[in-house]
């Protein structure tokens, strides 16, 4: 049954797809509340949904690396939102792959903020989802999560990792009615990836924030977008080592 | 399909060293303050049609980002907003409030910052004058770390530098921009055929108070000396506000074209319906298809492959408009190059704080070309000594080729605006200009 959002707690709400999917909900006139690192980013996209009809839009300002905010971050948004319909994890950064091949503490950062933050936030929010018995608990994976590849392996780990985690966190909260999403966009352009060439498949933030709404409006377990990402993934997966390498994928 | 490498008319190239993308204000600062990037130039979504908008070996600040509403006052009409917007997005969002902008160019596709740095022009320039003439105040940050507000009243020589200033005074944050109360998204629309070029100026001259948007279409098949005399108004009945968006047509698969034929189709149909299909007389239309005829192929510019094509947009000061444009016609006809798109625009007196602001009291055409190498280039050169001997101009947003003297003449504040430029800021085509010949 599909449901309109009518709150939603944002993690990472200055990235560009979160960005355009909150401009969805405040479209649909939903309560917010905003997490990001920069102040004034976050208060700029703040009057921004404010002006296209958000009923509310509280922030807060945090670096979501330092896990010992989150509780007080989880507790701040259920005061605000009472019992948030959405809570969507939406941090994240791509990293360089090159440089993280040879220096484990850069290596390190990019683990702790595209998987450890998230599971430390989602250790807390699923205790208070699964109290709650209600809402969508939603996180943006990758395409990436789906095969390891040379080019961008240690993304890939970090995403594989949250993509498991989702995906048992989904059983242990159904029996809750609480749904559990697991986000895989494609390569999307965004500032996240601006340096890199684009092709034919690349998707923008508008088509995904769109996908990402419907999605989130009714349906649990793993979300591909733009859809086409779904077979393209099941058939890379299919493939072995060898072709992988023959192809340089 | 945006291209950071091609101007959208395909003929100039230069591929930038970075391109970043700032997600907020913030993220500026490290670019400005490590000094590694070589030279900047913000780009937007790619609608400049020459190298204005590029910089080879340089970086681009992709700017699509900055993307914000920050302020909209519902009863005076005052926006704010960052640079990154687009033109479609304020159309989408405020029209339904009753709003509107107050110039606009032949397409959505064009964000606020570059509007702004082009002070792009509409079909009403006669009574609204150019896109600058509406901006209140603007925020800059320049490379050395400072945000300045400008306005006519603060930073004055900044503001007047930066209108029209294709991006080279810094890089533009945000604008706060005056929009102009709107009744009903539909308009009336006239059309008047004419036979020949004394007949359009002189429909022109009858009906140049009574309607806002002006617009001639040209038949290239009739030496663009025939065509139709179009006239707007906005609705003055109240009606539907709501904007409602067109499905449009993607070709951006159709990237790297090896010819240019699909798109000299394009043009060949459009020119066909122009003449067969649409009847002259009054009627009522939508804003989206009598304001942005081709914004329902956003990618229009790729049927026309790697060859690309010239888009020629001069304008000639009024006293001498109808006499140098048969003059640039007749050269046009006995060049044997084709011209596959040509439409005329009537400039006013309303002034634009631009110090490089392209529009001059007068008549401006745009005539595209097909790209046949030097041929066309020889031909566009000889258009260039009519329009440099009748004090003319060209614009730098459609240009990949005018010669930098041509331009030194044709811009007399050019030396004050030097004064404004932003020292790690440049271009192709500010580099092109600034080789004398």
């Amino acid at each position: 049954m599909r449901s309109p959002i009518q709150s939603a707690m944002v993690f990472g709400a200055s990235s560009a797809i979160a960005t355009e999917f909150c401009r969805i909900l405040a479209k649909h006139g939903a309560r917010l509340h905003l997490v990001g690192r920069e102040e004034d980013a976050l208060q700029n996209l703040a009057r921004d949904l404010e002006l296209r009809g958000a009923k509310s839009v509280a922030i807060s300002i945090a670096d979501l690396s330092e896990t010992g905010s989150h509780e007080q971050l989880v507790t701040e948004c259920w005061e605000s939102l009472g019992k948030p319909g959405l809570v969507l994890l939406a941090h994240g950064s791509l990293g360089a792959q090159i440089a993280c091949e040879t220096d484990w503490e850069q290596q390190r950062v990019q683990i702790q903020t595209n998987l450890l933050s998230h599971l430390s936030l989602l250790t807390i929010l699923a205790n208070k989802f699964e109290h709650q018995r209600s809402g969508c608990l939603a996180a943006i994976s990758s395409v990436a999560a789906d095969r390891g590849r040379a080019s961008n392996y240690i993304y890939g780990a970090a995403k594989a990792g949250l993509s498991s985690y989702l995906e048992g966190l989904r059983s242990r909260l159904a029996p809750a009615g609480v749904r559990v999403v697991d986000l895989r966009p494609g390569p999307v352009d965004t500032p996240m990836t601006a340096g890199l060439p684009k092709g034919p498949l690349w998707s923008n933030t508008e088509r995904v924030a769109r996908a990402m709404y419907r999605a989130l409006t009714h349906r649990n377990g793993t979300v591909y977008l733009p859809f086409y990402w779904r077979p393209i993934m099941w058939l890379v997966r299919l493939m072995p080592d060898v072709l992988i390498r023959k192809l340089g994928i | 399909m945006r291209r950071l490498t091609h101007g959208w008319a395909g003929i100039s190239s230069g591929s930038p060293h970075h391109v970043l993308a700032p997600a907020s204000v913030g993220d500026l600062k490290p670019i400005f303050a490590t000094g590694k990037h070589g030279s900047l130039l913000a780009c937007g979504l790619g609608r400049s049609y020459g190298d204005s908008a590029l910089n080879g070996n340089g970086t681009l600040i992709d700017c699509r980002f900055l993307n914000k509403f920050l302020s909209f006052d519902r009863d005076s009409g005052v926006l704010e907003c960052e640079a990154g917007v687009s033109l479609l997005e304020i159309n989408r969002l405020l029209t339904a409030a009753g709003w509107m902008l107050p110039v606009t160019p032949g397409t959505q596709f064009v964000t606020i910052g570059g509007a702004i740095a082009n002070d792009v022009h509409g079909k009403n320039h006669p009574q609204e004058g150019s896109f600058g003439t509406h901006i209140i105040a603007l925020k800059i940050a320049r490379s050395n770390g400072e945000v300045l507000e400008c306005s006519l009243e603060s930073n004055e020589a900044l503001f007047a530098a930066t209108i029209g200033g294709l991006g080279l005074t810094g890089l533009i944050l945000s604008a706060t921009l005056q929009l102009r109360p709107l009744k009903s998204l539909s308009m009336d629309v006239n059309r008047i055929p004419f036979d020949n070029l004394a007949e359009l100026f002189a429909l022109v001259s009858r009906h140049i108070d009574s309607w806002e948007y002006h617009t001639a279409w040209m038949d290239p098949s009739a030496g663009c000396r025939k065509g139709h005399y179009i006239l707007a108004n906005h609705a003055t009945e109240p009606g539907d506000l709501n904007w409602s968006e067109r499905r449009s047509i993607p070709l951006g698969f159709l990237a790297g074209l090896p010819s240019d034929l699909p798109g000299r189709l394009l043009m060949k149909a459009a020119n066909l319906w122009y003449r067969k299909g649409v009847r002259s007389g009054h009627r009522q239309d939508s804003i989206e298809s009598t304001l942005y005829p081709l914004d329902r192929i956003p990618d229009w510019n790729l049927l026309f492959g790697k060859p690309g094509f010239f888009q020629y947009q001069c304008v000639f000061p009024e006293a001498a408009a109808q006499a140098a444009f048969d003059e640039l016609l007749k050269i046009i006809d006995g060049s044997g190059q084709a011209v596959t798109l040509a439409v005329g625009k009537w400039f006013g007196t309303r002034s634009t704080p631009g110090l490089l602001s392209f529009p001059l009291p007068g008549f401006s055409v745009a005539l595209d070309f097909v790209n046949n190498g030097s041929e066309t280039r020889r031909l566009l050169d000889s258009l260039d000594s009519i329009v440099g001997d009748c004090n003319g101009r060209l614009y730098p947003a459609k240009d990949s080729r005018m010669p930098s003297a041509l331009f030194a003449d044709a811009y007399p504040e050019l030396e004050k605006f030097g004064q404004q430029l932003d020292p790690l800021f440049s271009s192709d085509f500010w580099r092109r200009m600034e080789q004398r010949t």
